[in-house]
Parts: C-alpha cells; sequence; structure tokens
C-alpha cells in the first residue's frame, strides 16, 4: 500500500482552503445582492401608495401626485418590444437552427447576434435615435424603413396565404403551370405590398417624428431580438436530430416537423428564453434616454415622448426635491420587482415542466 | 411457397455530400414480400445507408447522391417525381434509439395519421388502439393514453414507435438496429414482434447482432465496405455460404 500521511494531510488542507474561499466568494456575491435587495425595499417601500399609481407627477417642488404616466408608459414601450421583437427573434431562431442549419449563412448570423447581445444599449440608443427619431430633411428615413419592414411582412402573409389558397383550388401538377402560378403569386403579392406601403406611409410616417414612443419600443426590441434569436436558436439545436428524421420517416413536411416536434420539444427553453428578455429590456435606460425621452404629462399615444420608470428613476434620483428621491426609490423598488417576479415566473415554467 | 417480389434494386451507387468514393457500390439486391430480411456486416459497411436508400432519408441532407434504380412495386422510387410522401407512407421506419415524440401517448401513434388528414375522433381512436395492439403495447398503456409518451421505458417506448409507424399501414417496414439500446427482455419481445408482423408488412432489419438475424430473418444480405457480398436464405448464409468473406464473417473471424 502506498500511502503517505503527510502528503494526505497537505491534500486535505488544499482541499479545505478551496472549500472555503469559493464559499467566501459565493457569500460575498449573495451577501452585496441581499444588500442592494434590502435597501431599495427599505428606502422604496416610504413612496409606495395607491396615488403613486394612480396619480400623474405634480409640478416640480409640490409635493404628492404619482408616476402614472411612467408606469403605463413602461408598460406599454415594453409590451410593444416584445411584439416587435419576440417574433422577430424567434423567427430567425427558427430559421438558423432549422432551415439554414449548418450553412456559413447560419452561422454568421449566429455570431453577429452574439456580437448584437453584448453591445452596449446606449449604442442601440444613438442607433435608433439617429434612424427613428433625428428626421432626414422633412421625411422621417427610419419611420419609411419600420413602414417598409411591416410592409413586407403584411405582403409575405398575403402571398402565403395566396399561394395555399391557389394550390388548394387548382392542384398544380405540371411544371409549366407549377411556374406561371409561382410568376403571377410573386407579382401580385410585391404590388400589394407597395399598396400597403403607400397607405401607411402616407398615414403614419410624418406622424412619426422627433422623440416617440415607437422608437424606444424598437430600441428595447432590437436588444431582445439576439437575445431570443440565441436562446431559440441553441434550445433548437438541443433536440436530437433524430426526432425529426422519425417525423420524416412518416410523411411529414419540414414545416410540420418544426412546428410539432421542434418546438414542442424546445418550448421549455424557448418560452424561458423570451420571458428574461422582457426582463433583460424592462430595466434598460440608456436606450430609451434619446429615443423615447421622457414625458411629465400621461400619454397612451406611442407617437409622443413617453415616460418610462427607468428614465423617470434617473431623473427623479438626480432632481433637487426629496419627494423626488422618495418616488424614485418606489419607483425602483416596483420595477425590482416585476424583474424579479418575471424571473421567478420563467423557473418555475422550467421546473414545472420538467416535473411533469 | 412462391416468392413476391416487392423491391428490387438495381446497380444502387450511393454518394454522400462532398465524397468521392461511393458509400454504396454496385448494390443489386431483391426484396421479398411478407418476409424478414437482414442487413449484416461490420460496422462502416454501409448497411444503414442502404436502408436509408429504401424511404430515402438521404433527401434530407443537401448534395447526397444515388444512381441506379430501386423499384418499390415496379417504380423507379429515386425517380425525382416519385413524391416522397407517397414513399414514406408506403415504407416505415424505426431507428436505432427510440424516437417519441413530445406528446401523449395517444398523440405519438395518431400523428402519422393526422399527417394523412384523419380527424375523424372515432377512427383515430380505433386505428390507435388497432397500431398499439399490433406492437403489443395495448395492454401496458392503455390506461394512461394521454400521459406523455416520454415516461415509458426504453423498450416500451421502442414499441410505441413501432406502433406509430404501424398506424398508417405501411407495406415496407425498416427496422435499423431497433434492439442496439434495450435491454435483453425488451430485445426478445422486439424480436418476437417482428416475426408477427411479417403476416401483414415486408421487413427489412438493419442488426450487429447475428444471432438476432439467424432468429427472426428469412433472407441475410451480407455486407462489406460498402459492397453486397453475399444474398441468400438465411439458413444458407449461416450454414452454407459460398464466400469467403461470408464465412469469416459469421465465425467471428473479423467484425
Amino acid at each position: 500500500m502506498i500511502y503517505n500521511p503527510a502528503y494526505v494531510r497537505r491534500r486535505k488542507v488544499k482541499s479545505l482552503i478551496a472549500l472555503s474561499l469559493s464559499t467566501l466568494a459565493a457569500f460575498l456575491g449573495l451577501f452585496w445582492l441581499g444588500f442592494i435587495l434590502f435597501d431599495v425595499l427599505r428606502h422604496g417601500i416610504e413612496g409606495i401608495n395607491l396615488s403613486l399609481f394612480l396619480e400623474d407627477p405634480a409640478p416640480p417642488g409640490i409635493p404628492g401626485g404619482g408616476l402614472r404616466n411612467a408606469f403605463v408608459g413602461q408598460l406599454l414601450i415594453v409590451f410593444y418590444a416584445t411584439i416587435i421583437g419576440v417574433p422577430v427573434g424567434l423567427l430567425a431562431g427558427i430559421f438558423i437552427a432549422e432551415y439554414a442549419r449548418g450553412t456559413k449563412f447560419a452561422r454568421t448570423v449566429s455570431i453577429l447576434s452574439d456580437i448584437m447581445v453584448s453591445v452596449p444599449s446606449i449604442v442601440v440608443g444613438t442607433f435608433i435615435y439617429a434612424i427613428l427619431v433625428q428626421p432626414v430633411g422633412s421625411i422621417n428615413l427610419g419611420g419609411l424603413i419600420a413602414v417598409g419592414f411591416l410592409s413586407a411582412i403584411v405582403a409575405i402573409i398575403f402571398g402565403a396565404i395566396l399561394s395555399f389558397i391557389v394550390n388548394r383550388i387548382f392542384k398544380i401538377t405540371s411544371e409549366i403551370a407549377g411556374k406561371i402560378s409561382n410568376i403571377t403569386i410573386s407579382t401580385l403579392t410585391v404590388l400589394f405590398g407597395i399598396f400597403v406601403f403607400l397607405i401607411l406611409s402616407s398615414k403614419l410616417v410624418d406622424k412619426v417624428q422627433g422623440f416617440n414612443g415607437w422608437s424606444g419600443a424598437v430600441s428595447l426590441a432590437f436588444i431582445m431580438i439576439p437575445v431570443v434569436l440565441r436562446t431559440t436558436e441553441d434550445m433548437l439545436s438541443l433536440v436530437p436530430w433524430t426526432l425529426r428524421e422519425a417525423a420524416f420517416a412518416l410523411g411529414a413536411s419540414y414545416y410540420k416537423v418544426i412546428k410539432d416536434i421542434s418546438i414542442r420539444a424546445a418550448i421549455t427553453g424557448i418560452l424561458t428564453g423570451i420571458i428574461l428578455s422582457i426582463a433583460r429590456v424592462a430595466g434598460e435606460t440608456a436606450p430609451l434616454l434619446f429615443t423615447s425621452f421622457n414625458n411629465s404629462y400621461f400619454t397612451t399615444n406611442m407617437n409622443e415622448p413617453m415616460s418610462s420608470l427607468t428614465v423617470t428613476i434617473f431623473n427623479y434620483a438626480m432632481g433637487p426635491y426629496e419627494d423626488w428621491h422618495i418616488k424614485a426609490w418606489a419607483a425602483a423598488l416596483v420595477i425590482t420587482i416585476f424583474i424579479l417576479f418575471i424571473t421567478i415566473v420563467s423557473r418555475a415554467i422550467i421546473s414545472w415542466r420538467y416535473r411533469s | 411457397m412462391t416468392e413476391q417480389e416487392k423491391i428490387r434494386v438495381e446497380h444502387l451507387y450511393f454518394w454522400y455530400a462532398k465524397s468521392k468514393e461511393p458509400a454504396l457500390k454496385d448494390i443489386n439486391i431483391s426484396i421479398y414480400e411478407k418476409r424478414v430480411t437482414a442487413l449484416i456486416g461490420p460496422s462502416g459497411c454501409g448497411k444503414t445507408t442502404l436502408l436509408r436508400c429504401f424511404n430515402r432519408m438521404h433527401d434530407l441532407y443537401p448534395e447526397n447522391r444515388y444512381e441506379g434504380k430501386i423499384l418499390l412495386d415496379g417504380e423507379n422510387i429515386l425517380d425525382k417525381d416519385y413524391d416522397l410522401i407517397k414513399l414514406r407512407t408506403k415504407v416505415g421506419m424505426v431507428f436505432q434509439k427510440p424516437t417519441p415524440f413530445p406528446m401523449s401517448i395517444f398523440d405519438n401513434v395518431a400523428y402519422g395519421l393526422k399527417l394523412r388528414g384523419i380527424t375523424n375522433k372515432e377512427e383515430l381512436q380505433r386505428r390507435v388502439e388497432k397500431a398499439l395492439r399490433q406492437a403489443a403495447l395495448w395492454e401496458e398503456v392503455k390506461d394512461r393514453l394521454n400521459q406523455p409518451a416520454t415516461g415509458l421505458s426504453g423498450g416500451q417506448q421502442q414499441r410505441l414507435v413501432i406502433a406509430r409507424a404501424l398506424a398508417v399501414e405501411p407495406e415496407v417496414l425498416l427496422f435499423d438496429e431497433p434492439t442496439s439500446a434495450l435491454d435483453p427482455i425488451s430485445t426478445a419481445k422486439i424480436e418476437e414482434l417482428v416475426v408477427q408482423l411479417k403476416e401483414s408488412v415486408t421487413i427489412l432489419i438493419v442488426t450487429h447482432n447475428m444471432q438476432q438475424a439467424a432468429r427472426v430473418s428469412d433472407y441475410t444480405a451480407f455486407m462489406y465496405m460498402g459492397e453486397l457480398i453475399e444474398f441468400d436464405k438465411t439458413d444458407i448464409i449461416f450454414t452454407s455460404p459460398k464466400k469467403k468473406l461470408t464465412e469469416d464473417y459469421i465465425t467471428g473471424k473479423f467484425g
């Protein structure tokens, strides 16, 4: 038997040191987290009352009033950011992980989104400022781009429905008829897209100028897209390929395989990614500073400057009035609880899913 | 006993994407109706590659290439115009590892039926029960059809997958080493099932296990380095093979 008591003792001491150091580091991290949460709670609880949620801000220096405008603005901006960001991120993630799996294009998009995830959020804000807030001459270039995208999506849906109907009615089998119907459908789709673009741009674009709620929502969406894209891609890549082959072997089309097999198998992870991306943007200030800006008045019009909790916290905390400071703490508490709640919900989804 | 030819393979070559060397070289073989044909050979000999030609699974990957003919009921399934959905309706497949879909036991079996436009509840129920009975799984799962299929044991999952393939009433069933991930008892059940199923379907089975090939198959094809070395009735292959290579493999001299 090779047994050296002194050596074994040395090893045990080393192990003990490593254990103590890592435990200490963990507690240090936890301590500050607890400290921050406790501090926010201690200061914030003071300002929490019904009028905080139900009343609009009082004029500067006069106590009273609430932050209804900021709560509603925050919810609207995050809501529209989700509406814009999640579908784009989700569909792009599906495209990258499924249809374009293993191609150079897919890898490039993947790496680019990794870079986008780590772009400082204020850079996203500046970018959106340049294309959506600052008007180019008398035309809002960003608005045109946004409307262009929107019309393209509407046209694609139109084209898909059209081709579905044509295929159902005519049951095209010959190659020439197929080509003719393809060309016709494509032409109609493009024309329809142009039509939608003209109508939307005449109605919308010139009204969206200067700081506005939409630009805030789009900034946040820009931050969400790569997060949702990457989680969707990763989660779909974890689904074993043989599962898809089994569905193909039953005669399923790729769309059916994605819808019924891949997404179903990865849904927990995808949902979690979406929820966490909402939590991620809900606490962002920088991208809103010069996009949705701020508004002391209550508004639900996304074409106007819009107040948000995070920007309000920033302004109120910097302000000279004691009452503002209390309100800033209260707003910080509310947003912290909101994000905590979202995170806990996503955890609950995971554990519920894996239990059943 | 007259043998009816179900599939005939003529001068089949197959190349994987970006590979100059064909993975299958000049394969000629007849698969007889309602018989079990085993494909044996050492790892990398092309037996799974050949199996996956019969439902054109290789088409999932771009740039894979076939040459030659596979005639199923006289029609060349390698023809560009041959409808893949029709092919995969006629030819079902069971994989090495159980592949239950992330849905209930019932929905798993009903999946192929729904893909074929069957929506009538009673018909679905009837066909699902029939398929599960055929796969000898009905008694074990009839009380928990709505529970997720992933909760079944490995052997049950594999029988579920067989039931799923049977539900759409295929004429040919491909088994790709169906028991290599299973314990001996589950393996015995699957083998028993394979023997029963040949009353109604033509079966091709890839196996590493020579005893299994001897137990379940009527015909055996021995493959080596992408070529079909010998094909004959199973008892002939195992008792008096004509080629030296086959004999060496059967007796365990290599492989």
